[in-house]
């Protein structure tokens, strides 16, 4: 399903609990959509899900450096902000370096972040139909509607329905083991072993398909007697 | 004993311990509601931040106290608490440097700004400290 937006989605990088409730609280009352994530784990899920018009993100996460996701944000083209107390100029340019549309010291003012906030974004937001691509690597995404890999370089390779609805699954709970039974009520199916079967006839189909991205030959994992999963990127 | 000063004295008879435009911004966004609910989530961070120092200086983890201080530098700013961010910056590069004498110092001034912090905004705010 296509769903248009009208208004931007931003997603909030912030593990200190008062800051994260100041700034959602100010983007809200400035009628931003707000997502937000504590951690870089949580963050990476959330992008994982959900299509944003800007990442706000703290570099001082307590599982690693808010920068460490720049790559994946930068392959799916979404603008992203730092906002930090690493103040020294060379910090800065580390931060530009790796794509930051903005960089902003804190302590700052409120007006100010949504001063920035409206610079790096449109007026009105353009309609972004959701899920229309859904991230398998930092620069290989699911086209679902035209049911397609589809790498950042523009090389496409068509999927059948059923290759397709597995690596959806998959990817929606990555790093989760699926089992075939689950992955079989996905395409419909029962729960006997001939159909367990035509997942692993799937699974084989996908895994060549995807052999011909070469950073994402591991892609999808045997869990022996569990299942399948995605890797984590 | 390390030889290092201690930290810059403050005068509290001039020294506001608030940054009095960044909360005049923020009152500008903010309900009066929505302030207390920021400085009550900030209060609990600075507490359990405050413990996790205590912690640090008494089993001499100066990586855990760099870290913690970063954060209080963060918490403290964003909360308009200019000399308690200063504080914990300078706790930061205390434990950097491995003097956990002039850090043990830091810590108390920055429970001594604080407080004296909390009660500035309460008197001036009517923000309350429970």
């Amino acid at each position: 399903m296509i769903i248009y937006e009208d208004k931007h989605k931003v997603l909030l990088v912030e593990d200190d609990q008062a800051q994260l409730y100041l700034y959602a609280t100010v983007l809200l009352k400035a009628n931003y959509l707000v997502d937000f994530a504590k951690t870089k784990y949580e963050a990476e899920k959330s992008l994982r899900h959900n299509r944003y018009a800007l990442v706000i993100i703290d570099l001082n996460l307590p599982d690693g450096d808010g920068l460490e996701i720049s790559n994946q944000l930068q392959a799916m083209q979404i603008p992203f902000m730092v906002i930090t107390v690493r103040s020294q100029p060379e910090e800065r340019v580390l931060g530009f370096e790796s794509g930051a549309a903005d960089y902003l010291i804190k302590p700052f003012m409120v007006s100010e972040l949504l001063h920035r906030v409206r610079r790096i974004l449109p007026d009105k937001p353009a309609d972004i139909p959701e899920e229309e691509h859904l991230p398998i690597g930092p620069d290989l995404f699911l086209d679902a509607n035209r049911r397609i890999l589809l790498h950042s370089n523009g090389r496409e390779v068509p999927l059948t329905r059923g290759e397709h609805l597995l690596l959806a699954e998959l990817a929606a709970d990555r790093g989760q083991t699926l089992s075939r039974e689950h992955l079989g009520q996905v395409l419909g199916h029962d729960e006997s072993k001939a159909q367990e079967r035509t997942i692993d006839v799937l699974i084989s189909r996908l895994r060549k398909k995807i052999y011909l991205f070469r950073n994402y030959r591991g892609l999808i994992q045997t869990v022996t007697g569990s299942g399948y999963r995605l890797r984590n990127y | 004993m390390s030889d290092s000063p201690g930290p810059p004295p403050i005068n509290p008879s001039t020294t506001s311990h608030l940054d009095e435009k960044r909360m005049a911004d923020y009152r500008n966004y903010l309900g009066q509601e929505e302030i207390n609910e920021m400085y009550r989530l900030h209060r609990e961070i600075m507490l359990a931040a405050e413990q996790v120092i205590q912690s640090a200086l008494q089993s001499g983890d100066l990586k855990a106290l760099g870290h913690i201080a970063h954060k209080v530098a963060g918490s403290a700013g964003a909360a308009c608490l200019p000399i308690v961010q200063r504080l914990a910056l300078e706790l930061g590069k205390a434990a950097r440097e491995h003097d956990i004498a002039r850090a043990g110092l830091l810590a108390t001034r920055i429970i001594e700004s604080r407080t004296d912090a909390w009660q500035e905004l309460a008197e001036k705010y009517e923000i309350a400290e429970h």
